[in-house]
């Protein structure tokens, strides 16, 4: 870390990131205050307001505390069971300690959790922690026993082992449809069992998809544009703007109005002749690309009319003048010159698609939700916290991953020379 | 261009063209049917639509929340973003790259981390259903496309005239308010535009966030179509389809 003045020292709660605005801050200050300055306020608001409480969020995919707290003592025990048959007595001790010393919200809380991670655990925990209440004395193990047999089978303390750990990687290895075996090795779940694998790669699919339409549509109307007359182009690019500037929940609405069984669609169908009644188009794949692409289409052709705007038409005349078709042309001198704008649109399409939420939600059936309603759902049905975190997670991996992906395959620079 | 060619480009393009508009432009005369149903020919011409959601107070309701938070979070936007490219427009180093980079950040993060993000972020803080809770999170969204829009027109600015200004005594504040900002308004207008256009359409942290007295008329379209799809909710949206033609046709005055 030679970039770190000698006299910072840098606690172990920070984060590199902090760290580096931190240090950039106080370098820029000694030099150009009044230049640096007005900057501060947006920074401090974007990372006080938007980056810290993403970043809380997403943190809670790893997040133990919410159990810990609860079970303090219990936590300390249990890490010294090695998984196999039934814990020691000590760890039957400190649960009871800990069940009968909790708060009831905080044993309501921890029976959610643990709830989570395996259902019917929420009525073990509430019965074992009021039935505790009730009779006093006597050995833990016994006890707990006799409140329900299910404390004599190692599962629930396999889930709690697993749980009471200030950094879980629980909802790690759930959100990718891996499970932890009693030994500690991971292996990916039974075909039945799994639940996001599928969504991960639907989701993926669906963008791709929408991406690749999106360029096969934009590329000629974006070319159109750039090369018409400025009046017309002017007209062109009034036409491109107006869905842009409608809201994506009013652009799904008009979808929703053109799919509906007795909808424009249908109508039109059916007048022409094509049918005798209406297909149903809600609530499927159709419906979702069908809009998505609607949604993103200006946005891979505005960077592109930009970036083709600033070709002078001498460079097409140039290379088939040296002998060039014009598909080679095309090719081989127009393309690579668009390249900028061309994954500039791509980059933002497949983003901003990955993070689809209403769209899926409005148009789509069970089977064609996408990453964002999961992790909307997940946080509205049960305040899974962790579980909706690692899902965000993933979001922000894939779309990172495409960027640097398109990035280093799409640079101009690759394929300039060729 | 050999002529078959031609004309199979230019019809490419012109159905293009149709598929990005037409579905706007369809359910509009939907808004003016007399009938429930939303097939063309439409029964009969009507305002009624019109007349419901007008008298109706939740709509209402919904169309000043949404004024007002557009108002606010757009002018938060656009000082804290103005403020910010005046900066960048001057920096090189990596750390404004950085900065550039964080604050452009809200365009790109999915809306739905940005909403649960907030949402337990503002719940340790007692600000989920709240207006303020509201407009800090509007204002987040809409900071990047000020910033970028400032920035652009900065860059085209002569600085020259910022220091003829200091060199004729007059301070930095008073060079601001006097020299740049007058010169750089187009940009700031357009920036502030853009904000409250964003604030104006935004309907997931909405719904994340907002107490029921507190919706949008993004928020109020939206439980209008989870109910069931009445002309009336195609009202309302037309409404919002000619505030947005109103804010893009502004948006052309003020860079003229």
């Amino acid at each position: 870390m030679s970039f770190l003045s000698p006299g910072r020292t840098v606690r172990p709660g920070d984060s590199g990131l902090q760290t580096l605005i931190a240090v950039g801050t106080v370098r820029m200050f000694a030099k150009n205050a009044h230049i640096a300055l007005p900057l501060m306020p947006a920074l401090l608001f974007v990372v006080f307001a938007f980056l810290l409480p993403i970043l809380w969020f997403l943190s809670q995919a790893t997040n133990g505390r919410p159990v810990v707290s609860v079970i303090p003592a219990t936590a300390e025990a249990i890490a010294g069971w090695d998984g196999v048959g039934l814990p020691q007595d000590d760890v039957f001790e400190a649960l009871v300690r800990d069940l009968t010393q909790a708060e009831p919200a905080d044993v309501a809380s921890l029976a959610r959790e643990l709830n989570f991670r395996q259902a019917g655990n929420r009525r073990l925990i509430l019965q074992a922690a009021r039935e505790l209440e009730a009779d006093l004395g006597g050995e833990a193990r016994a006890r707990l026993e006799a409140i329900n047999g299910a404390w004599a089978s190692p599962e629930i303390w396999r889930v709690i082992r697993q749980s009471a750990r200030t950094f879980t990687t629980y909802n790690i290895l759930e959100s990718l449809d891996l499970e932890a075996g009693p030994d500690g090795g991971v292996s990916v779940k039974p075909v039945d069992d799994r639940l996001f694998l599928g969504v991960y790669a639907r989701t993926l699919t669906i963008s791709l998809t929408v991406t690749v339409i999106c360029v096969l549509l934009g590329y000629p109307l974006a070319y159109a544009v750039a090369n018409a007359p400025a009046r017309t182009a002017a007209i062109l690019m009034l036409l491109v703007l107006l869905p842009f500037w409608t809201s994506l929940l009013v652009r799904t609405l008009a979808w929703m109005v053109i799919f509906q069984r007795q909808g424009i669609l249908n109508g039109v169908l059916i007048e022409a002749g094509l049918m005798s009644e209406g297909l149903q188009f809600l609530r499927t794949r159709f419906a979702v690309i069908v809009s998505m692409t609607h949604i993103m289409l200006p946005f891979v052709v505005l960077p592109l009319i930009s970036v083709m705007k600033k070709i002078p038409p001498n460079y097409m005349n140039a290379a088939e003048s040296l002998g060039a078709g014009r598909i080679r042309a095309l090719v081989s001198v127009y393309l690579p010159l668009t390249l900028p704008g061309l994954s500039a649109g791509v980059v933002l399409v497949m983003t901003l698609s990955l993070g689809f939420y209403v769209t899926p939600m409005l148009l789509g059936g069970g089977g064609d939700q996408m990453i964002s309603n999961l992790v909307a759902t997940f946080v509205n049905r049960s305040l899974n916290w962790g579980l909706a975190a690692a899902l965000g997670l993933w979001l922000i991996v894939f779309a990172m991953a495409f960027i640097a992906v398109v990035g280093g395959t799409l640079s101009s620079k690759k394929w300039a020379v060729s | 261009m050999p002529h078959l060619s031609r004309i199979l480009y230019g019809t490419f393009v012109a159905a293009t063209l149709f598929f990005l508009v037409a579905p706007v432009i369809a359910i509009i005369p939907m808004s003016f049917s007399s009938g429930e149903f939303f097939i063309y020919p439409l029964p009969g011409f009507s305002l009624g639509w019109y007349g419901e959601i007008l008298s109706d107070a939740r709509w209402q309701r919904a169309f000043v929340n949404s004024l007002v938070i557009g108002v606010s979070s757009a002018a938060i936007a656009t000082v804290l973003g103005t403020l910010a490219a005046l900066s960048l427009v001057h920096m090189r180093s990596i750390f404004s790259r950085i900065a550039f980079g964080l604050l452009l950040l809200p365009m790109l993060v999915p809306v739905v981390i940005v909403s649960v993000s907030l949402f337990y972020f503002y719940s340790k803080l007692g600000l989920v259903g709240t207006r303020t809770g509201l407009i800090l999170g509007h204002a987040t969204l809409g900071l990047p496309f000020v910033v970028v829009t400032v920035l652009a027109t900065l860059r085209n600015y002569n600085f020259t005239l910022d220091r003829a200004a200091l060199s004729l005594g007059a301070g930095r504040l008073r060079t601001f308010l006097t020299v740049t900002l007058p010169l750089i308004a187009p940009g700031v207008l357009s920036g502030a535009v853009f904000a409250f256009a964003v604030s104006l359409d935004e309907v997931v942290v909405t719904l994340f966030l907002a107490s029921p007295e507190h919706t949008t008329l993004p928020r109020e379209i939206f439980s209008g179509i989870r109910e069931s799809i009445s002309p009336a909710v195609v009202a309302a949206a037309t409404v919002t389809i000619g505030l947005s033609c109103c804010l893009l046709g502004l948006l052309a005055l003020i860079r003229r």
